[in-house]
């Protein structure tokens, strides 16, 4: 029997907290449902009172979806009392430690091993399967430019943008000139995987490669392991016999437009 | 006497060890200073045949030094200039000429000889480039009507204040300080900051005076940086501070002489560059932390910029010191005043923040060999100090019925 889950976003538009949201058995809650009566003050601890009407969260299967604070109510108090955000994940890892699992690390991104940037993740998985590519890229300092001679076709990207490789330009505003990273474009077919928990769909956006997939499975519990992600969206390019692993998305922002999406995003949910 | 990592993390902590730590620290600096000295000249005379004279007058010059002199140049930010980059440029005289780093080393040295400034040899060698002491505490400046020795401003009775020598001048387009240029500093302004860094050092000795001590121990000048006028809008406000390893002991601040760079802040920042220069007179004797590379980094906690793991490893000493320093200012109120009291409870809890990640800070860094056990576990300890002293403070998840 799947265990009751419950699905915290803080992006009103997020794709898990659509698909699962009329399914039975699931709650979905924004985060400014949650944090509504929380006691945030200047330069003190934040309390996070919950209402009545908040499942509780004991035992339950959480998919914590709160990638990003700046937009949500908490966001705002935390700016106006100049609190460090670190503050509210902190009071919101508080409120999830009796959940009997976490889809996602907690915290901001960087620091939550949910949201690393690229070029860790690239080393990182490259650790753990060494058959497996990574883009070449060079990574600036500051306002230094990195040294580019060993790149080849390379785009400027963002470090934090994982699933944007058309070449079209994913760099936001102060990235340009800050910590500049340039990656080359992965060659071949792309192959979209996305899991939860032990489950996972393929999709070809653009054709299915002939080549063996039979790696899927370990790349997907490593990506469980080293990114803390029990749910996510792996790209990856196929070339040859080679794999290029591209990132692991906690997004899912592909996930709607799966046909199997719902049962997809049900399989992974653990069983009591 | 060796110093450990947690030796360096006893000395912020624990009063009772900060002396020994320090001086047992300092003295190994002075110990491998002149052998890593003697090195650094060894590979640059035999670089080039034109260098073995320039090394030869140093060293001619070097040896008529007396310990206390030699002691004084080892730890000027000429040696130090020297070492980083034998071949380049140390700064610009008062004529705009550059001085290469070979030149200041030796007129560094000349400037300790007992004969000095008026010895011969200096002659022409110092036409326009003034004569000051290794460690910046006199200038002796041309005047129409001869040379007048000026002694430099103190600030904590031994750092000597420096907004215009030529170190004080110097561009660096990769600092985060040295980058922004430099404005002539009035002496009305010179006193205005005189003031502020002497009533910040009081603050520090106040609440930590341990960690007072740390800052006399290891920063010998302070270079303040004014790129703004006073009435000048700018938005944000540069108030940066750093410490270079290049210039070992000097420490840099932006813009002292402007309201808003307050005496707290002015504190914060003299400790937090202090702590650098402390762990980099750790690495320089004991071995770096870890690399420096810089192409894969992690992420501060505090700050969320990329940042190298090697710095990170900074920070998390660097923010234990100010958790010191700021705990302690707000506990005892210190008569900083009330707005001056609320900034800093809020820096107290950004900096106790950053160690609030559900992570242990060790796993942040992202490393291609495996980091020293003992700096991880000293980092990790730091971490889970920090974290005990609010855990008394944490609140469980409050039902909304007993709230």
């Amino acid at each position: 029997m799947k265990i009751p889950t419950i699905v915290i976003h803080s992006d009103p538009e997020d794709v898990v907290a659509a698909v699962l949201g009329d399914v039975r058995g699931v709650s979905v809650i924004h985060l400014d449902e949650l944090t509504r009566n929380w006691r945030v003050q200047e330069a003190g601890i934040i309390e996070p009172v919950l209402e009545k009407s908040i499942p509780s969260m004991c035992s339950s299967y959480i998919i914590n979806r709160v990638f990003d604070l700046s937009c949500t109510e908490i966001g705002k108090r935390l700016r106006t009392f100049r609190l460090h955000e670190n503050w509210a994940y902190t009071a919101l890892g508080s409120v999830l430690s009796r959940a009997h699992a976490l889809a996602h690390g907690i915290g901001p991104r960087g620091v939550s091993r949910s949201l690393l940037p690229l070029n860790v993740q690239w080393k990182l998985i490259s650790e753990r399967i060494p058959d497996i590519r990574t883009p070449q890229f060079a990574f600036g300092f500051g306002h230094r430019m990195p040294d580019m001679s060993h790149l080849d076709k390379f785009v400027q990207k963002s470090v934090w943008s994982y699933f944007r490789w058309n070449g079209d330009s994913d760099v936001v505003e102060g990235e340009q000139q800050w910590h500049p990273f340039f990656v080359e474009q992965p060659q071949g077919t792309p192959i979209i995987c996305s899991y939860h928990g032990e489950a996972f769909t393929l999709s070809f956006p653009k054709g299915r490669p002939k080549a063996d997939l039979g790696v899927f499975p370990a790349l997907v519990y490593a990506c469980r392991e080293l990114f803390d992600n029990r749910m996510a969206e792996i790209l990856v390019y196929q070339e040859d016999e080679s794999l290029t692993f591209c990132a692991c998305s906690p997004y899912m922002a592909g996930v709607g437009e799966l046909r199997e999406r719902e049962q997809l995003l049900l399989r992974g949910v653990p069983s009591s | 006497m060796r110093t450990s990592i947690e030796d360096l993390r006893r000395a912020i902590e624990d009063p009772c060890r900060t002396v020994d730590v320090c001086s047992v620290l300092l003295d190994a600096w002075f110990e491998v200073a002149p052998r890593r000295l003697g090195e650094a000249l060894s590979r640059f005379r035999d670089e080039r045949l034109e260098n073995q004279e320039r090394v030869e007058n140093f060293e001619r010059t070097f040896k008529q030094l007396d310990a206390a002199a030699r002691r004084r140049l080892l730890g000027s930010p000429w040696v130090s200039g020297f070492m980083d980059d034998p071949d380049g440029v140390s700064h610009e005289d008062t004529d705009g000429m550059p001085v290469t780093t070979i030149e200041a080393l030796h007129l560094a040295a000349m400037a300790e000889c007992p004969v000095a400034p008026i010895h011969d040899e200096m002659g022409k060698f110092h036409q326009g480039r003034g004569v000051e002491s290794p460690l910046g505490e006199w200038v002796i400046r041309r005047h129409e009507s001869g040379f007048e020795k000026v002694e430099r401003a103190k600030v904590g009775g031994v750092i000597t204040l420096d907004v215009d020598s030529g170190l004080a001048r110097r561009n660096e387009p990769e600092s985060g300080t040295f980058c922004n240029p430099y404005l002539s500093i009035s002496s009305e302004e010179l006193a205005v900051i005189q003031e502020k860094l002497e009533a910040a050092i009081r603050l520090v000795d106040e609440a930590t005076p341990h960690l007072g001590l740390l800052i006399r121990t290891f920063t010998r000048r302070v270079l303040v940086r004014k790129s703004i006028e006073l009435g000048d809008q700018a938005s944000p406000l540069n108030l940066g501070s750093e410490y270079r390893p290049i210039h070992a002991g000097c420490i840099r601040i932006l813009n002292v002489h402007r309201p808003e760079m307050t005496v707290d802040i002015c504190a914060e920042a003299i400790l937090h560059e202090s702590v650098h220069s402390y762990l980099s007179a750790y690495e320089e004797v004991h071995g770096k932390f870890m690399s420096g590379a810089i192409r894969v980094r992690p992420v501060s906690p505090w700050s969320g910029n990329f940042i190298p793991n090697h710095s990170l490893a900074h920070a998390v000493f660097v923010y234990y010191a100010i958790h010191q320093l700021l705990g302690r200012l707000v506990g005892i109120g210190a008569g900083i005043g009330e707005e001056s009291g609320r900034r800093m409870k809020r820096r107290l809890m950004h900096v106790a923040g950053g160690f609030f990640i559900e992570r242990k800070i060790s796993t942040l860094f992202v490393l291609e060999s495996p980091a020293s056990l003992q700096l991880m576990a000293v980092v990790d300890e730091i971490q889970e100090e920090i974290r005990a002293e609010y855990s008394q403070r944490m609140p469980g998840e409050t039902p909304e019925s007993a709230a």
